[in-house]
């Protein structure tokens, strides 16, 4: 036992947690989940709603996948023949067209040139927890099951700190709806029923768009600077 | 007499104190670079070659560090640069009015990569503010955890990150005749590595595919399991405190924990032989390279790892527990030692916001230290963080780093301070595993799984520069799993005599006022923490950060940062482009990789206009996960 837990009781749930979740067939992984807000599309609200889901289905497990996708890839490669045999991904979309929009998309895989996956390890060994970047580096690793998908959620970029503000300021919901364009526990909701359902049964009949690798949204510079003189090039 | 700039004396106790006579001693003459435009402007004009290149991000999260270049192609030399951390960070306005104890896990949050020192720099302020002393064996596994972050992040940088610069797939597209050179070029150190040319390195090195590359994935992770052994959790333990740990530690974990390191005493002689070779290999294939990242070697770190014996958290006695660290605190200027007391280094210490998005502060509130040494306006215990975001200019504001400066100087931190400096010191306690010769630092590693004992010696080299940034690095990986052995040892002698106290218990008094400060250090270098406390609660926290340290805006005077002047030192070296359009821009890379950057560390939440935190939502960092 971990010298640091001093709770039994919680190191044998988490033995509990681990058993389940290696001989579940499908797993719902949340990549970015954060506690602090609870109407977050990414937070509390979204795994109650799973876990309300999913009684009646004790093949499917959810786990928490924000970690660094190195990380996410280690705990995969360790589970071996007892990884999951579909697995979806929610988390925030990597561009946002549309307010609160939620997509579904069918895991096609595909390959990168090394130095654009490179990219993305650089952002995953140093903190940063990026659905994209999971979906890359996992399937690079070879860790993804043949039933992959991911649902994504369009979050406006000021989407978390705005959220966190209202809480903090008490603002009432119809003004926060307001302001960030879209309904959050509504979109979490939406987020769990679709997740839900497709770790229960799937997406048989194909009704789901694919997106592989050349789809995904390039590793972009978060901030733009100026360029000046006669010739000019970014290098990102 | 260690300062040259800052209006500071000693007297024949060594105490500080402000030179007499001196009207306005902390005052200093602002400069904008507008000469540096017009000259740049100037050249222009007349030369096609000149380019600007934006190097945005610059690696290492989110793109929170970009860096501005201005390069002359034809003259192979860099003219300009400017450095900015594009993100805010808000971590001292977040704990401002908030219980002490929240200090080391708020703070914790700092950095998702170092996920451990910041709540032990914080742990040691609030010690020192509250006066709390920890136990030995808290002490002890204090340090073996500080350890675990550094065999997690030196590798990582080394083989992950800086790795694939020096890589044959990069080699081959930016200097084929670097790589014709590479693939004949015999290794000195087969015997620790088992490479018998440079070329059959380099192609190790290449990511995604190169098997020192994916090694260095997996001694990673065996370095955050042994932190979790010992931490529960990581990053961001829950079991740093004030006064301790709140783990619990028996010989059977200590044992489990042994048998982490031991997987780490083949790989340490490794990454001394590889990056001996490959860094070896560079600097006499082209001799141009001694210019990369080339800096005077002025680098200040605080030390780490304390002795039991010896600290008892107060800022009266630092510059005695100071010394007795495992490294050894100290100032180098230009490669020559100016002090090792804790005291000179936190009375030089100021933080300047002329280049950066932050209001200058009035208040003075400490014009000297508890011990009575003089402090400036400038200083971290003085200092407000008023944020003040703004368009980016050049010739004024372009950063949310802001620009610490020692004696007036800008200066590095990093992994390879803590070895520069103990190796120059002479001071380390003596130990079987680590010994400091005032010229050099011996590591004796152990035997491990397949290869025999080996000692090591680090001395400083002629010249200061990326690649010795990155072999003193290599080295540290040593450094510190020999450090590790020594406080293993420790604390298995402790619990084997009966000890198991980790924590000392405290209360907050809710009345008084007192301040501390947390010297310690992150896997890349100096890292403090200041506090004030008032009526029980935190008054002012302020944090100086390895990459702030390194990544800094101009000083009010128009000294460049670190990062700024060692890139402009920067020949360029790269020689298969024709022009703009296919330049790499790679020696420029190597020299800003060399320093680690952890923007993260200095950057991580902006706040827009007064009061509005904003982050970027698909990179939800792994900080906030429990």
């Amino acid at each position: 036992m971990p010298a640091a837990s001093t709770d039994p009781a919680r190191g044998a749930r988490a033995a509990r947690a681990a058993r389940a979740a290696r001989a579940a067939r499908a797993v719902v992984g949340v990549v970015g989940f954060t506690p602090v807000v609870a109407d977050f599309p990414l937070g509390p609200r979204l795994m109650a709603g799973l876990e309300a889901r999913l009684p009646g289905h004790p093949q499917v497990s959810v786990r928490n996948m924000s970690w660094s996708p190195i990380h996410i890839v280690q705990q995969f490669q360790d589970l071996g023949a007892d990884r999951p045999a579909r697995i979806v991904l929610v988390g925030a979309a990597a561009t946002c067209a549309r307010a609160g929009r939620i997509r579904v998309w069918r895991w096609t895989g595909g390959r990168l040139p090394d130095a654009a996956v490179q990219a993305r390890v650089y952002e995953a060994v140093t903190g940063v927890v990026d659905l994209e970047n999971t979906l890359m580096i996992g399937e690079r690793f070879g860790i993804w099951p043949a039933e992959c998908y991911t649902v994504e959620v369009e979050l406006p970029p000021e989407t978390f700190g705005t959220m966190v503000m209202a809480e903090a300021e008490a603002r009432p919901g119809p003004a926060l709806r307001a302001e960030i364009g879209f309904d959050p526990g509504a979109a979490a909701d939406r987020l769990a029923s679709r997740a839900a359902g497709l770790a229960i049964r799937g997406d048989a009949a194909r009704a789901v768009a694919a997106k592989g690798a050349r789809d995904l949204a390039p590793v972009a510079s978060f901030h733009r600077t100026r360029v000046t003189g006669t010739k000019t090039r970014r290098h990102s | 007499m260690c300062f040259e700039n800052l209006p500071v004396e000693f007297d024949e106790q060594g105490n500080a104190r402000l030179k007499d006579g001196v009207k306005n001693p902390y005052d200093y003459q602002t400069r904008t670079p507008e000469e540096r435009e017009a000259r740049l402007k100037d050249l222009a004009g007349r030369n096609g070659q000149l380019v600007d290149i934006d190097y945005d991000p610059v690696t290492r999260v989110a793109g929170a560090l970009a860096f501005h270049t201005t390069v002359d192609l034809e003259q192979g030399v860099v003219l300009d640069t400017n450095s900015m951390a594009t993100l805010f960070r808000g971590y001292e306005v977040i704990l401002r009015g908030r219980d002490p104890r929240d200090a080391a896990f708020i703070s914790s949050r700092a950095c998702g990569v170092c996920g451990g020192v910041h709540s032990t720099a914080s742990a040691l302020s609030i010690e020192m503010a509250l006066g709390i002393r920890p136990p030995p064996l808290g002490i002890v596994v204090r340090n073996l955890l500080l350890s675990c972050e550094y065999l997690y992040d030196n590798p990582l940088h080394l083989f992950v990150l800086a790795g694939p610069d020096f890589s044959e797939s990069l080699v081959r597209q930016t200097n084929p005749e670097i790589w014709d050179k590479a693939e004949g070029a015999a290794t000195r150190h087969k015997d620790l590595h088992g490479y018998a040319t440079i070329g059959a390195i380099l192609h190790d090195l290449n990511p995604l595919t190169g098997k020192l590359y994916l090694e260095a994935l997996q001694m990673t992770r065996v370095a955050r399991e042994a932190y979790v052994l010992l931490g529960g959790k990581y990053p961001h333990p829950e079991t740093i405190i004030p006064g301790g740990v709140t783990t619990f530690v028996d010989i059977t974990v200590l044992n489990e924990f042994y048998m982490k390191m031991v997987k780490f005493f083949d790989y340490a002689k490794k990454c001394v032989g590889l990056w001996d070779d490959v860094f070896d290999f560079f600097l006499e294939a082209d001799p141009r390279y001694l210019d990369c990242g080339r800096l005077d070697a002025t680098m200040v770190d605080l030390g780490q790892w304390d002795h039991e014996d010896h600290y008892d958290a107060t800022y009266a006695n630092c510059n005695d527990w100071g010394v007795k660290r495992w490294s050894t605190p100290g100032v180098l200027v230009g490669g020559k030692l100016v002090t090792n007391r804790l005291t000179d280094i936190n009375v030089g210490l100021e933080e300047f916001v002329e280049h950066s998005y932050y209001e200058q502060w009035e208040d003075y509130p400490f014009k000297t230290d508890p011990a009575g040494n003089p402090l400036s306006p400038n200083h971290p215990w003085n200092k407000t963080t008023i944020p003040r975001p703004g368009s980016q200019n050049w010739k004024e504001r372009y950063s949310w780093a802001t620009t610490p400066t020692w004696d007036r100087r800008t200066f590095e931190a990093g992994a390879y301070a803590r070895v520069y400096l103990s190796a120059v010191s002479g001071k380390l306690p003596p130990s079987p595993f680590v010994e400091s010769t005032g010229q050099s630092l011996r590591l004796r590693v152990a035997r491990g799984e397949a290869l025999p004992e080996r000692t090591f010696e680090w001395s400083p080299p002629l010249v200061w520069n990326a690649f010795e940034r990155n072999r003193a690095r290599a080295y540290a990986v040593a450094f510190n799993l020999m450090v590790t052995m020594e406080n293993l040892t420790r604390a298995m002698e402790l619990v084997k005599a009966g000890e198991t106290r980790v924590a000392t218990p405290f209360e907050i008094p809710p009345e008084g006022h007192a301040i501390g400060v947390g010297f310690w250090g992150a896997g890349r270098g100096f890292l403090s923490h200041h506090c004030e406390i008032r009526d029980g609660l935190l008054a002012n926290y302020q944090i100086v950060t390895p990459s702030t340290i390194n990544a800094c805006p101009r000083t009010p005077w128009g000294e460049p940062g670190p990062y700024e002047r060692s890139v402009l030192n920067t020949t360029i070296v790269e020689s298969n482009f024709k022009d703009d359009s296919d330049f790499q821009g790679i020696d420029i890379l190597r020299a800003i990789r060399s320093f680690d950057p952890c923007m993260p560390c200095t950057t991580h939440v902006m706040v827009e206009g007064s009061d509005r935190v904003v982050t970027r939502e698909v990179t939800t960092c792994a900080c906030g996960i429990d």
